[in-house]
């Protein structure tokens, strides 16, 4: 893993908050309330911004960083080492070879698209793993416990999901590197933009960090198949409907495993986990130590 | 001041210069206009010493040959000189008969495996007196050779404004180039004849390597290391050394060039034409290496992991 400094998390087109993002979040979230005033109330409100659960965010994010660099960080291993390794398995048992005839932009198109496919693929079963597995649900139920959603609310995850989650982009991303890698060698590119994959990028342009707000930006029906809608991930985060949308970008997941939920499926909706499941302090997110309100 | 003056501008200068530029120039273009010049003088001498200098020129237009990747109309013609680990044929036995034959060279010399390297090889160290018809063969072969390498001048002479332009692609041909020459030097031309490689492991055979015959196989690892310090190395040209460090991958690049130096020290301490002693052991180590520190160098250059979103949860 790269190293990782706290302003890192503004500054760079890597992170979910990296400035840009916020800004366009915002921009979309300003045409939003425009053509619906109705949701100004709320989400200008002191009452959702200074919420118990949102201060928490805040100062669980500020603290979290410490933690990934001290323990999430040394643990996990690079996706370079797994690339390495990948690369080598595969010289070892069918030897070296050299595939001529792929064109250089036709290689950086199918290897953009792979990794995003694989990356956004192993996200849903991680993230569907999470919940259906009672274990790994104890630990996902921080990130579920917040009662509102701001875009740091992402960053409310217990430590042992972020190793897990680490262990996923580590594998998926470098097993599928040392897969290119050994079939191009140093035709190997990625289409990028600022460092990001193109696709990353242009899907949190559009306004990622809105699916942790209280901005109900719904798709049409059949895009929603497709990629998951803002309101989609807030149907996820609500006390009724937490098994549905567990998709990252792609809604595909959901529709060929049956966990699909469309924006229209659902009216009002409470978010978090009911009365009984909340934290107070980080300490208690951390010792997962809930208290009954 | 005036010594750091000087320095910064010669730094300018160097690095003003393209990395592709600088390779076609001291490397592509000097390489094949010297392996043309070695092979006209071997023609002249049909000399023993000449065809040392000829292959070894050869090898290292062969490490480093990009005309495959610009033109896919020169894929074949590395082929049309060398055809090492090519086909399954017994090219000696081949060669035996046609030299027993009456029949015109350009019916017999049909094939161009009887017309490579490879055969030149053959006829001009195989033990006894050289006949008449020996010497017309190595002459028609050297005929043949001459003209696939000055195909391979003309286009490199020609192509010039290639190196200049497209610079990441251009980076991306001399790694493959590099991964695919080591590969080959270290499964091929060490680990086959000296039994450590994954097909002929413990049975180690000398008639495999790659000039049997001359027992010049030394010489062309070595021409082939040389092409590679030439490319990577400490060299007072700008080289493929300076992708590597501007990608800040300088541990990889120390690595790599450590692997060449630790190459070239065992193949130069081996003993003559011992496949099974402990040096080319240790060749074939640091080859092995060597291989594998390119794909790390190449995974540092790329830094495809790092430009992917690592996103926490959701």
């Amino acid at each position: 893993m790269s190293e990782l400094y706290f302003f890192d998390y503004f500054v760079s087109p890597n992170q979910r908050v990296y400035w840009l993002y916020i800004l366009s979040s915002l921009l979309i979230a300003t045409i939003y309330l425009y053509f619906h005033p109705k949701e100004k109330k709320i989400n200008l409100s002191r009452k959702l911004w200074l919420h118990p659960s949102a201060t928490l965010d805040y100062r669980y994010f500020a603290i979290s960083f410490f933690i990934k660099i001290w323990l999430v960080m040394p643990i996990i291993f690079g996706a370079n080492e797994v690339a390495i390794v990948t690369q080598r398995f595969l010289s070892d048992t069918f030897g070296f070879i050299t595939l001529r005839g792929v064109s250089y932009t036709q290689i950086m198109l199918l290897f953009t698209l792979t990794l995003f496919i694989v990356s956004d693929f192993t996200r849903y079963w991680l993230h569907r793993f999470m919940h259906t597995i009672p274990f790994l649900w104890k630990f996902h139920k921080v990130h579920h416990s917040a009662k509102v959603l701001t875009p740091i609310t992402f960053y409310r995850v217990h430590p042992l999901e972020n190793i897990l989650f680490g262990f996923r982009f580590s594998l998926s991303i470098g097993i599928v590197t040392g897969v290119f890698i050994y079939l191009f060698g140093g035709l190997l590119s990625l289409m990028d933009v600022l460092g990001v994959n193109i696709i990353i990028f242009v899907f949190n342009l559009l306004g990622s960090n809105l699916r942790h707000s209280h901005i109900k930006l719904k798709y049409f029906k059949w895009i929603e198949n497709i990629f998951i809608s803002p309101f989609q991930h807030q149907i996820h985060h609500s006390t009724e409907f937490y098994n549905y949308n567990f998709g990252g970008t792609l809604a595909l997941w959901d529709l060929w495993f049956k966990t699909l939920k469309h924006s229209n499926d659902v009216g009002t909706m409470q978010l978090g986990l009911g009365a009984k499941n909340h934290f107070k302090t980080v300490v208690d997110l951390l010792l997962l130590r809930r208290s009954n309100a | 001041m005036k010594t750091l003056l000087i320095l910064i501008t010669l730094h300018l200068l160097l690095y003003a210069q393209n990395v592709g530029e600088s390779l076609y120039e001291n490397v592509l273009l000097k390489n094949i206009v010297e392996a043309n010049q070695n092979l006209h003088k071997l023609e002249k001498t049909l000399n023993k010493d000449d065809f040392t200098n000829m292959m070894m020129s050869w090898k290292k237009v062969q490490t480093l040959y990009l005309a495959a990747d610009l033109d896919e109309d020169y894929i074949d013609t590395p082929r049309y000189i060398d055809t090492f680990h090519e086909g399954k044929e017994n090219l000696y036995r081949q060669l035996d008969r046609i030299l027993l034959s009456n029949d015109a060279l350009e019916i017999e010399l049909f094939k161009n495996s009887t017309k490579s390297i490879n055969a030149l090889e053959y006829l001009m160290f195989k033990s006894g007196e050289q006949t008449h018809r020996q010497k017309e063969m190595v002459v028609y072969i050297l005929k043949h050779i001459a003209q696939h390498l000055q195909s391979i001048e003309n286009f490199y002479k020609t192509s010039q404004k290639l190196f200049s332009q497209e610079s990441q692609k251009m980076n991306a041909f001399v790694m493959n180039a590099l991964i695919e020459s080591s590969y080959k030097l270290k499964e091929w031309r060490v680990g086959d004849p000296a039994g450590l490689s994954r097909k002929y492991r413990n049975k180690p055979d000398a008639r495999r390597s790659e000039y049997p015959v001359s027992k010049l196989s030394y010489s062309a690892i070595e021409a082939i290391l040389l092409t590679h310090q030439a490319v990577i190395g400490k060299q007072e040209f700008v080289n493929f050394s300076n992708v590597v460090r501007s990608a800040g991958a300088d541990k990889e690049l120390k690595n790599v060039r450590e692997h060449i130096k630790n190459a070239l020290k065992s193949l130069y301490k081996a003993p003559a034409y011992d496949f099974e002693s402990q040096e080319i052991k240790e060749l074939y180590k640091e080859l092995t290496a060597l291989h594998n520190a390119y794909y790390i160098s190449l995974i540092g250059v790329l830094k495809i992991t790092s430009k992917i979103l690592d996103a926490d949860g959701d």
